[in-house]
């Protein structure tokens, strides 16, 4: 016989710290049957018979949002033989809201009043015992984030379960005479139709007149105007609605029973604490927008910034660490008067010569890596030619103590192994070149988790949809929208199911078409690999991808909010702002790591795989000959990405590379990256870096130009799939999801195609039928979000 | 193609396809930023971690 | 009749009524704004929207025009 035991609280009291402290890993996580809410239980540790289901953060059972209504279904129809009420010490008064309500069910109860480290900091005191009799239930100190308590207040609502039935009948009165009154006839009237225990907290409801309750229990019609009677009795008796009664009493009640239960600490009382000063900073007025947008510049700045740490460690991990090799800091030395660095210039011109002079050729030249371009020229003859055979290729650990990259060393292994050259191609080319072109950009990647991890961990992100609510109220959405973008910022997966806490279904929809234009985790990789190889002295360029990314999400609301569909009042923003607190180092920690874990699994798990894919499809053709890297173009890949060319033609990569490129985006959206890499290839180039230099060199007259467009497109379409089946699936409909992809990719599409079409024509002058489409589609995109809104049918 | 190749090869093809069977099974590694353990590791059940 | 809407930054005042009806009323008062509460104006968000009260000890944000709803004395 299996024990279960509810676990009910405020949002913010730590209800899911305790949770995760009871119940280990042994969890499951579904949903709420028919509805998107949140479903978690699981078997408190060591007690295989005792099921823990966590019910969703509630302020209250009231019928009105999803949460409540699932939790007080729960409540009342599984009738769990315990209940825990996990109390935030800190915010006692508003918690006991709750309390009240739980404490009427007639189940047997046990509050746990957390954060008990912090009122014990505060100086603050609470009286338990009193707490206990006015709402007779156990009541407990514990403190979830320091692990204190959790388990003795767990095992005593098992204790309680245990000894059933033998509970104090008595559920604590909390209103006045006349309320009392009328809440006595009502239990008389409903009397059998309901579970004894829980008379009372039915009579409260219907007192409220909760329909939901009222249709459930089929209360006839005669019942119910006499019921009727009594409430309007005591309405005009105490000037108020029956629903405002009934809240206003139990604060009331609980004013009284704090009044003699909480002692605060007097020198509390008029000091500011660092929360406020911090605050009135943060979301001053004047300094609030600039603060959150210098702060995404930091981010950016020390992730991609030429000369940044960032670039640093990510270009030691993806030419060094994962490729050909490095130097340790501090052991490099020059030989003959020359570095490492030079001394390989120096080889590298004398192969030039060699391969000019062996051509027939007068001149030879050498590029520079990153731009392409020719860096030297120079005449040549026979006895150049001579001397530059002498010349021998510098040995690295002659310079230094050189660490050879993982790259190196499996083409090392696989040239010992004696392995032929197809195979070894697909491990270096393509198993091993897609997946370390991904894992190198892991510094980037940690950064920019760690922002976000600390960003959260502190509270900052609930004051920024504070700020932001006037901005996103002005085209319909509220602050609360706000969340899911900044979610989104890490995985577009949580950012679209975080959309749930918005109650208003037209808003819902449309924040969850929105969120996934904020450049994710893997779009970051992008901008990465586009910022490094293009765009290095423009650091700018990466914080401008969130820029956009807002601006798309504030302008494509302006859009659809003036559409029947989505039109309406905007959904009231009524949120609770959780004080600052300094996160913990092991919290930001464990959060960046998890994240960074994820990526790299994720590196194993999809890109691995895919790019194994794509090395076959790159190096046969339909009739399985091998093309390898000189007959690229006749591979299943360029025929294939041939066939769909022509739709990226006017965004400036009309390409059978451009296109493979974004639709491999679509399994996750850093393989973008690694599949360029491996198209890329066949230039040779010193790094990938001047490979896809040279790519794009291909693509456009305009490379960094196509470029750009490139890292529009990809950033702002669609998000990858995993995502888009998340958006269906929260949508309910696949109408709705079909509209959201649609919309997504006409943004997208229209954003890279009017960058480039307007560029060429700024930079060039040509002006053709592209250009002209791509500034009608804007004057269009203009029309709807300036156009007059639609009042909403009533 | 000699021993060693084949061996590769096989090799390759072989943790390709346990990787595409893991993700089938247990869904995408989820960047959620998760720090309850029990984050199930498949993306679409993953909530956002609202209840950090 | 005055309003939260009409108090200052740093004023306090009492809650007297709550006007309006629905889902949104009923959430401002499980939130803890209802007769008799002390509410105290911490902030105004940069472009005058929404507010930010002290109410039972927590901050609680909620909009201009919410807050003209609520009758204080």
């Amino acid at each position: 016989m299996s024990i279960k035991i509810a676990l009910a609280g405020n949002p913010n009291s730590g209800k899911t710290t305790l949770f995760n402290a009871l119940t280990g890993s042994d969890q499951y996580v579904g949903n709420w049957p028919g509805v998107t809410v949140e479903k978690k239980d699981g078997i408190l540790q060591g007690r295989k018979d005792v099921v823990i289901q966590d019910l969703p953060g509630i302020y209250s059972l009231s019928p009105y949002s999803l949460e409540e209504k699932v939790s007080r279904r729960f409540l009342v129809e599984e009738n769990p033989d315990a209940i825990i009420n996990i109390v935030d010490g800190t915010n006692i008064e508003r918690n006991l809201y709750l309390s009240t309500q739980l404490a009427e069910l007639g189940i047997p109860m046990v509050m746990a009043v957390n954060m008990m480290d912090v009122v014990r900091k505060n100086g603050d005191k609470i009286d338990f015992a009193r707490i206990a009799k006015a709402l007779n239930c156990e009541v407990v100190g514990i403190s979830a984030v320091k692990n204190e308590g959790g388990r003795d207040a767990a095992m005593k609502a098992v204790e309680l379960a245990e000894k059933g039935a033998a509970r104090k009948s008595e559920v604590p009165h909390v209103f006045s005479g006349s309320v009392e009154h009328a809440i006595a006839h009502i239990e008389e009237s409903i009397q059998g139709k309901v579970r004894k225990s829980a008379i009372r907290w039915y009579a409260i409801k219907i007192f409220e007149r909760d329909r939901e309750i009222i249709s459930d229990l089929g209360i006839g019609v005669g019942d119910l105007k006499h019921i009727e009677e009594h409430i309007r009795d005591c309405e005009r008796e105490l000037d108020d609605d029956a629903e405002s009664i009934i809240t206003s009493q139990r604060y009331e009640f609980i004013k009284n029973l704090m009044d003699k239960s909480l002692t605060k600490s007097e020198k509390r009382r008029n000091k500011a604490t660092l929360s406020d000063r911090i605050d009135k900073i943060v979301t001053n007025r004047i300094l609030a927008l600039p603060i959150f947008i210098l702060s995404l510049c930091a981010m950016w700045w020390i992730a991609v910034a030429e000369g940044g740490p960032g670039t640093v460690l990510t270009d030691w991990a993806n030419d060094g660490f994962l490729g050909d090799g490095w130097h340790l800091p501090f052991t490099t030395h020059e030989v003959d008067g020359r570095d490492y660095g030079t001394a390989c210039e120096d080889y590298a011109k004398a192969e030039a010569t060699i391969k000019a002079w062996e051509a027939g050729e007068k001149t030879a030249s050498v590029e520079d890596e990153e731009t392409g371009e020719t860096a030297e020229e120079w005449q040549v003859d026979e006895a150049a030619y001579n001397a530059a055979k002498a010349v021998e290729e510098p040995d690295p650990s002659a310079y230094g103590v050189w660490v050879p990259g993982i790259g190196a060393l499996i083409g090392g292994a696989l040239e010992k192994m004696g392995v032929n050259d197809t195979v070894a191609s697909l491990v270096n080319d393509g198993a091993w070149g897609g997946v370390s072109t991904v894992l190198g950009f892991v510094p980037v990647i940690f950064v920019v988790f760690l922002f976000l991890s600390f960003l959260e961990d502190c509270g900052y992100m609930a004051r920024v949809a504070f700020i932001m609510d006037r901005l996103f109220r002005k085209f319909g959405l509220s602050g609360k929208s706000f969340i899911p973008m900044i979610v989104g910022k890490g995985c577009g997966v949580p950012a679209v199911m975080a959309a749930r806490t918005i109650e208003n279904k037209r808003d819902q929809r449309m924040t969850i078409i929105l969120a996934t234009f904020i450049p994710c985790g893997a779009k970051t990789v992008i901008i990465a690999m586009f910022a490094a190889v293009f765009f290095r002295e423009m650091w700018y360029v990466a914080p401008l991808m969130d820029v956009i990314g807002i601006a798309i999400i504030v302008l494509g609301g302006i859009a659809l909010k003036k559409s029947s569909a989505f039109a309406g009042d905007p959904a009231p923003f009524v949120m609770e702002l959780p004080a600052y607190h300094m996160p913990t180092l092991s919290g930001i920690w464990h959060h960046t790591w998890n994240r960074v874990k994820a990526y790299m699994l994720k590196a194993g798990m999809i890109i691995f795989p895919a790019c194994v894919f794509l090395w076959f499809i790159m190096n046969y053709d339909f009739h399985f000959n091998l093309v390898g890297a000189d007959g690229i173009d006749r591979s299943m890949l360029a025929t294939m990405g041939g066939w769909i060319a022509w739709f990226f033609a006017p965004l400036g990569f009309g390409t059978w590379q451009g296109a493979a490129a974004s639709v491999s985006a679509e399994i996750a959206k850093e393989q973008a990256t690694a599949t360029l890499g491996l198209v890329a290839a066949g230039f040779d180039g010193a790094t990938t870096a001047s490979n896809i230099t040279a790519l794009f060199g291909t693509f456009s007259d305009y490379p960094k130009l196509a470029a750009m467009s490139f890292m529009l497109f990809n950033l702002f379409i669609p998000p990858c799939m995993v995502a888009i089946a998340v958006t269906f699936r929260e949508m309910g409909s696949k109408a709705w999801g079909w509209f959201a992809v649609g919309f997504q990719l006409l943004v997208g599409y229209v954003l890279a195609m009017s960058v480039y079409q307007i560029g060429m024509f700024c930079a060039g002058g040509s002006f053709g039928v592209w250009t002209a489409v791509a500034i009608l589609a804007d004057i269009a995109a203009a029309w709807f979000v300036l156009r007059p809104a639609r009042k909403e049918a009533r | 193609m000699n021993a060693a190749s084949a061996t590769v090869f096989a090799a390759v093809l072989a943790l390709a396809a346990f990787a595409v069977w893991r993700t089938l099974k247990k869904g995408a590694p989820c960047e959620c930023g998760c720090s309850r353990k029990t984050c199930p590791g498949k993306c679409p059940s993953c909530t956002g971690c609202n209840g950090r | 009749m005055k309003t939260i809407g009409d108090m200052k930054i740093g004023e306090t005042a009492k809650v007297a009524r709550l006007h309006g009806e629905g889902a949104v009323k009923r959430r401002i008062m499980d939130m803890g704004l209802t007769k008799g509460a002390q509410v105290t104006v911490r902030k105004v968000a940069p472009l005058g929207d929404p507010i930010e009260l002290t109410v039972r000890g927590y901050e609680l944000s909620i909009r201009k025009d919410e807050a003209a709803k609520v009758e204080v004395e």
